[in-house]
């Protein structure tokens, strides 16, 4: 299964990645979830979520592809916590969504509780 | 954006959603034991696919009520759904840590989907009525 050696290099490159792809992703499908469209399937066949799922779907193979580069596989889904700070940045940068204390200390708690059931 | 009201109506929806998206890993699972592309594996995978459409669809309606980084942050409880999955599924262990975990990812939730406090704004506003 392991492509890789010990190196930490390549699972992090890759999961940072992965996660920005799912935190676009996330961001286009809230572009989407902002318009109000006149036939309600248009709320899901459109091009922000139709390409939003995509980028998700990559995503999801460069996660599988980052467990086979490494052997603690333990990183993975503590990395995959990137995901909620990057949606926390694009959030402020995309639709003004104000970067909270109660959002900070809940994404580090959030964070330190999924290190800890991973160790 | 329209954040700030915290209603628990909102909530349950949220936290019902996270707990469709942990039920994909459990079939998931299921479809892992099994060979590559026999009939019982494309059950569960079939299975997964549909759960996952669900899940779709009602993450747009969701995703309209809450701030992204909120909502997308309130995934952390899948945390909390596979650990009880695994145990009445899968009849795993619950490790002490794994309990703590869960515990501080509650904790975090929580902290995030309380409602902000308002800012120095309307104490600004109440010393104006009383300058007047």
């Amino acid at each position: 299964m392991m492509l890789a050696g010990s190196s930490l290099l390549l699972p992090v490159a890759i999961m940072v990645c992965s996660e920005l792809l799912a935190s676009s992703s996330q961001i286009l499908l809230k572009k989407s979830a902002g318009i109000t469209y006149e036939n309600p399937i248009r709320e899901y066949l459109n091009r922000y979520v139709l390409f939003g799922y995509g980028m998700l779907f990559l995503s999801m193979v460069l996660t599988i592809l980052a467990y086979r580069t490494t052997d603690i596989y333990m990183i993975v889904p503590v990395l995959e916590t990137m995901g909620y700070i990057f949606v926390l940045f694009f959030g402020r940068i995309f639709f003004a969504e104000p970067i909270t204390r109660n959002k900070m200390l809940g994404i580090l708690l959030i964070l330190a509780g999924i290190v800890v059931f991973n160790l | 954006m329209e954040g700030k009201t915290l209603s628990i109506k909102n909530l349950l929806l949220l936290q019902g959603v996270v707990m469709i998206f942990s039920l994909v890993s459990v079939l998931s699972k299921f479809a892992s034991g099994e060979s590559f592309f026999s009939l019982r594996f494309l059950l569960f995978f079939g299975a997964e696919l549909v759960v996952l459409a669900i899940y779709a669809v009602l993450w747009q309606q969701v995703i309209k009520r809450f701030d992204i980084s909120i909502a997308y942050a309130n995934k952390a409880m899948v945390l909390l759904w596979g650990l009880l999955w695994s145990v009445v599924i899968f009849h795993e262990k619950i490790t002490f840590r794994k309990a703590l975990g869960v515990l501080i990812v509650i904790a975090g939730v929580v902290i995030l989907n309380l409602p902000e406090k308002e800012k120095a704004q309307p104490t600004k506003r109440a010393e104006e009525e009383v300058s007047k």
